[in-house]
């Protein structure tokens, strides 16, 4: 014969767990039964014993029940110990992931510093070629507007300065000396010359003042002798 | 263990055969009218069967009796009545003509002791199914299908129908233990888990 046996407050439960919840309160009616049997043959002093003894027991079954209800709550916070110690590790091998990265680019960001400073001797060495000309100066319009940007990003000149330079690339300018009376002297007038002289007629010469005997005339032009 | 034998061996059945011999409320009808000396060989075979063979001279089918004769005698309370109440012994005085042999209540104070009892005349308690309250009529149907039962005394509304709920009452309570002691494959755990 076969039956279909389950259990109430658990319909789906397998046969074993069903027999072996049904166990549990068999035995559990048991024993309050036999506890009361064994209650109810006992003289008074006897019944004193067995009710504090009963009160005993009861506490350590709570205290059985409060351990079972720690160690759980133990196994939990163990699982997330266990899951935060993995993030952390985790978290470390990714640190020494990025601290290694950060390391190649310090070495590769030291080879470009290299090769940068290297690139400015070049540069430097190049521009200071180009300053020693012959003509003690540039060579042509083009280089020195060259010279000039780069100068302009890295020098620190004033505005006064600036606004010289950019006069000077658009060839409106050429600042031989500034004058002064007291200070004039055969180089000044040798230096105007020269000046003068390379520049022809394409350029207006501009001076910061001329001296009463310079043989620089009303308009400007220097008067050959 | 009167349970296990009604389920495993069918000990709520009988044959047209024993009805016929008179043997329906014969606990073993297969011992009946069979000697001491064959039911007392009987028991020592299969004791002597699973012991080492070092010791197994050592016990026979008297070892059982002597074990609980020893144990009752140990009680402070135990008197010989108790006693041979239990274990079917004669007390060598004429107190025997006049006892009742059928009322097993006598043996009370000796199963108690038996049972580590103090007090020898604690109530018996046994475990029922009405501990399961609503699941009771479930575990009757498992009842129905593991016992081939033909034994009127024993239908439902009966005299002998509590003895029955007991057998199952025990089988169930005694589960977990029996599986833990002889592992989920045994022939009792099969038959309870085999019915449905």
């Amino acid at each position: 014969m076969i039956v279909r046996i389950t259990c109430s407050d658990s319909p789906d439960l397998p046969i074993d767990q069903v027999l072996k919840r049904w166990s549990q309160t068999i035995l559990n009616e048991f024993q309050e039964q036999s506890r009361l049997a064994n209650l109810s043959v006992m003289d008074k002093p006897g019944k004193e014993v067995y009710s504090a003894m009963s009160s005993l027991a009861d506490c350590v079954k709570a205290l059985n029940k409060s351990n079972e209800a720690l160690l759980e709550l133990n196994q939990v916070l163990q699982q997330k110990v266990d899951s935060v110690s993995n993030k952390f590790d985790g978290l470390v091998q990714q640190h020494a992931k990025d601290k290694s990265t950060i390391s190649s680019l310090h070495v590769d960001n030291n080879k470009l510093r290299e090769e940068l400073r290297r690139m400015s001797v070049t540069h430097a060495d190049q521009t200071h070629h180009l300053l020693l000309t012959p003509q003690g100066g540039m060579r042509n319009k083009r280089q020195r507007g060259e010279y000039c940007n780069d100068m302009a990003t890295e020098d620190s000149s004033s505005d006064e300065e600036v606004n010289e330079r950019e006069l000077f690339d658009r060839g409106e300018y050429t600042k031989v000396a500034e004058f002064n009376p007291l200070q004039w002297s055969p180089i000044h007038t040798y230096i105007a010359l020269s000046t003068t002289f390379e520049a022809t007629n394409s350029r207006r010469i501009i001076y910061g003042g001329f001296p009463p005997s310079s043989p620089i005339n009303s308009a400007g032009q220097y008067e050959t002798v | 263990m009167m349970a296990m034998y009604c389920m495993c061996e069918n000990g709520l059945y009988r044959s047209p055969q024993q009805i016929s011999s008179g043997l329906t409320l014969a606990v073993f009808p297969l011992l009946h009218g069979k000697t001491d000396e064959y039911c007392s060989e009987k028991t020592t075979k299969v004791i002597q069967s699973v012991l080492p063979e070092q010791v197994k001279d050592q016990f026979s089918a008297k070892s059982l009796r002597q074990a609980g004769i020893n144990q009752c005698s140990k009680h402070p309370h135990m008197t010989i009545f108790h006693l041979c109440a239990l274990s079917g012994e004669s007390t060598q005085t004429t107190v025997d003509s006049y006892l009742d042999a059928d009322d097993v209540g006598r043996g009370v104070p000796a199963i108690n002791a038996l049972h580590k009892k103090k007090n020898l005349f604690t109530p018996v308690v046994i475990p029922t199914l009405d501990s399961l309250r609503t699941d009771k009529e479930s575990a009757l149907n498992l009842m129905s299908a593991i016992f081939q039962c033909n034994i009127p005394k024993f239908s439902r509304g009966n005299e002998l129908y509590i003895i029955m709920e007991t057998f199952t009452a025990s089988l169930i309570m005694h589960y977990p233990q029996l599986r833990k002691d002889c592992g989920a494959d045994n022939r009792v755990t099969n038959m309870l888990m085999d019915k449905h």
